[in-house]
């Protein structure tokens, strides 16, 4: 386990993480963060010895690094040792959380289990990270200021995943207790040691359509939108459309676009607006107690006489 | 000989200590799992469509969240914070998937549980819940939610850190309890339910109370027995509130020294039991108290319509006041009879009345100026003070009986007590006296029902202030 000082060090942004060798010859793994963005990034293995370190590239769609340091024989936890985990697992996680280790301190270690393995919300707004694939979700407090790029391993010390950066689920306004598989980072931190990857930029899924979808080509005048979260209520369906073939009705509850809940009609504009105005949609509606699924196409709408 | 005794009695020693260091010290992961997993079938996630986006100034998340099933017939528990915004739609996901439209049947704000129903075609799957009493301080707890994903539950292990805790609402956990559970059940090594998680605080009564506090190794859950019986009630669709007694206390009574009452509030069950100022309460149910902290603690698990014996000391005597809690207390509102008393004390029976208000209901039973107020609903009237306190513990529309001594002859009225004047008369009468050329001199007055001040005018030789009141 290393510790990681870079840039930072204002209100609220740390200048200090964690991160872990995985070879002998001094290749650290680590979060890609703001402490990454400066030239002058030093690093503290935990006997002590201090080196500077180059950032050899990073995957900003992971916001994971690879950094390496100019030394020989180092202990390590090697990736292709690195196993996976289940929901259940003990694990013991590993940081400098808080910045408490210094000099030849040892980072803190926590105990806990894995709570459970699952995907990231791929709902947009959900995370503020790009990822959106398999995570372990700690029962660990582990979400620290300078716990990412710390470790988490087995009660036998096999490596498992490496601690995300600091994130906040908006969907509850919880902060979440996370860790990335190493399985989940090898392909990444491949590419970087093949040279294939510098910084590569993250991916933020897919972009928003050209000429959108909106709810009026389907058909669909909703309630006046008037507070953050007004329902998506149905006002009118205009005659001849395809929210009017589908059969939908004034005062049905939108409640879901696709798979995508729809709490809110600022939700169901703004996910509209990633959809072709010729895409075929799913709106599910809440009608007298009871679900109902239609599918729209407003492209129906312009071949009508 | 002897040292082999010794020596395996050391060996013993070592092997006792392993053993329950194995029991004690390690989570038992593999029994986590099969309890989490005998559960799991009854535990939903919930899903919320529209509803504010903010509780008393803090953001309300959209979910999903968690529900717990508690009778095969559709009813689902759950947090009642997940629907403290109104949401206008509620959407039940069954660990298969499947998705249901579900009606919110009634929320308990005491214990902060909120019963939804759904439709069912089969029977769900209900858990076993544990008895409340089998509950000890130290043994595995088990949270359990599915805000994540739906078709598995996220899971997090501590110990049942204390009971009674929240005036005896809730247990305590280290578990980390949070948004991700909240409204899940929290579980014994067997797979049993020992409560429902929800946020909870003792400093606070609070819709979202306690949410501060998520995944900092206190949390809270409302115990099996307590749920079970709130959920029976809340299936009426009546919701629950805690139950008010109307009582308060001096300050220096809540940190220490005896409950002895400061004020009854008018209208309240305690002036219903016929609790009054200055009684100290030595006895609340089956508990006796000497704090007002025990007192606290026995009401606050009660609920509105719940009926409650207590003790008093009154002086020399005990008293014993049932009363019938209320969700909220009345605000007070004052009776009007519509007669000046005179002013200062006489050695006359009754009171003797100065002046009517005209249209009042003293003015509609006949009541004349000079006429004596004798008794109120057949007690003796003993000066104008009796007469002020007694019709103020009425309200507005409350019948009642005086007996009314004239010159000759004696009677009785029945009455029926009005309402202070909420709106201004359109015409002010002319007063009496010119402001500009008032014979007396100006005071000031502030009357403790109303904010503003008033002016009194005084003839000449009027001795003070304090006989005008």
């Amino acid at each position: 386990m290393v510790k990681v000082y870079g840039a930072g060090g204002f209100r609220g942004l740390e200048a200090y993480q964690s991160g872990f060798l995985f070879s002998p010859e001094g290749h650290i793994l680590t979060a890609y963060t703001t402490v990454l963005d400066t030239t002058m990034l030093r690093v503290v293995l935990d006997d002590g010895r201090r080196f500077d370190a180059e950032l050899l590239g990073a995957d900003a769609r992971l916001d994971v690094a690879v950094l390496k340091i100019d030394a020989q024989g180092l202990p390590c936890l090697r990736l292709d040792a690195a196993a996976d985990a289940e929901a259940g697992a003990p694990v013991l996680a590993l940081s400098n959380m808080f910045g408490v280790a210094t000099g030849n301190e040892p980072v803190s270690v926590q105990q806990g289990a894995i709570a459970i393995v699952t995907d990231l919300d791929a709902r947009r707004g959900t995370f503020e990270i790009p990822y959106k694939g398999r995570v372990y979700i700690l029962d660990a407090v582990t979400n620290n200021p300078g716990a990412a790029g710390g470790a988490v391993v087995t009660w036998d010390g096999r490596l498992l995943a490496m601690l995300g950066k600091e994130l906040r689920n908006t969907r509850n306004n919880t902060w979440i207790n996370y860790a990335l598989p190493i399985s989940v980072l090898r392909p990444s931190v491949d590419a970087i040691l093949a040279g294939e990857q510098s910084v590569a930029g993250g991916d933020h899924g897919r972009p928003k359509a050209a000429r959108p979808l909106t709810p009026r080509a389907l058909g669909l005048i909703l309630v006046p939108d008037v507070v953050p979260r007004t329902p998506p209520y149905v006002d009118s369906v205009l005659a001849g459309s395809p929210a009017s073939r589908a059969g939908l009705r004034p005062d049905d509850l939108i409640v879901f676009l696709d798979d995508a809940l729809v709490p809110s009609c600022r939700t169901l504009r703004e996910e509209l607006e990633y959809r072709d105005h010729f895409e075929v949609v799913r709106l599910t509606v809440l009608r007298d107690r009871e679900l109902v699924e239609v599918e729209l196409s407003a492209e129906g709408k312009e071949s009508r006489p | 000989m002897t040292r082999q005794v010794r020596l395996t009695a050391v060996v013993l020693t070592l092997l006792c200590v392993h053993a329950a260091a194995e029991e004690v010290g390690v989570v038992p992961h593999e029994a986590v799992q099969e309890a989490v997993a005998k559960v799991a079938p009854s535990v939903v996630q919930i899903e919320t469509v529209g509803g504010t986006d903010e509780i008393d100034g803090l953001p309300v998340g959209t979910g999903p969240t968690t529900g717990l099933v508690v009778d095969a017939k559709g009813y689902i528990v759950s947090s009642s914070i997940h629907f403290a915004n109104l949401p206008s739609g509620i959407l039940i996901r069954f660990p298969d998937g499947r998705r249901q439209p579900a009606q919110l049947v009634a929320t308990d704000h005491n214990r902060k549980i909120a019963l939804l129903k759904v439709e069912i075609d089969s029977p769900l799957p209900v858990p076993t819940f544990a008895q409340t009493d089998s509950v000890r301080v130290g043994q595995w707890a088990i949270a359990v939610g599915r805000a994540f994903d739906v078709e598995r539950p996220n899971v997090a292990v501590g110990i049942v850190s204390a009971l009674n805790r929240v005036w005896g609402k809730a247990l305590q956990t280290d578990a980390a309890v949070s948004p991700n559970n909240y409204g899940g059940p929290l579980l014994n090594l067997r797979g049993e339910v020992v409560g429902l998680l929800v946020p909870m605080s003792p400093m606070s009564d609070e819709e979202i109370a306690g949410v501060e506090w998520y995944d900092s190794g206190i949390g809270f859950a409302v115990p099996s027995d307590g749920l079970l019986q709130a959920v029976e009630q809340l299936k009426a669709g009546q919701d629950l509130y805690a139950g008010r007694l109307g009582v308060t206390f001096a300050k220096s009574v809540a940190m220490s020294g005896p409950p002895v009452v400061r004020s009854v509030l008018p209208n309240s069950p305690a002036e219903k039991a016929g609790l009054r100022k200055d009684d100290r309460i030595v006895r609340v149910g089956d508990t006796n108290v000497t704090r007002l902290a025990e007192i606290r603690y026995e009401l606050a698990r009660r609920y509105a319509g719940d009926t409650i014996v207590m003790l008093a000391r009154r002086g020399d005597e005990t008293v014993k006041c049932e009363a019938t809690l209320v969700a909220s207390l009345e605000p007070y509102r004052c009776p009007v009879l519509g007669v000046l008393p005179q002013r200062g004390t006489t050695q006359d029976e009754g009171v003797l009345v100065r002046l009517v208000l005209p249209g009042s209901p003293a003015a509609e039973a006949k009541i004349v100026p000079g006429e004596r107020i004798v008794a109120l609903d057949d007690r003796p009237v003993s000066g104008a003070d009796d007469l002020r306190n007694r019709v103020a513990r009425h309200k507005p529309g409350d019948k009642i009986a005086l007996d009314v001594a004239g010159e000759q002859d004696r009677r009785k009225v029945d009455l029926t007590l009005a309402a202070s004047a909420t709106t201004l008369p359109d015409d002010l009468p002319t007063p009496p006296i010119d402001p500009e050329a008032a014979p007396g001199r100006a005071i000031s007055l502030s009357l403790p029902e109303w904010k503003n001040q008033v002016t009194a005018y005084l003839p000449k030789g009027y001795p003070s202030v304090a006989q005008i009141h």
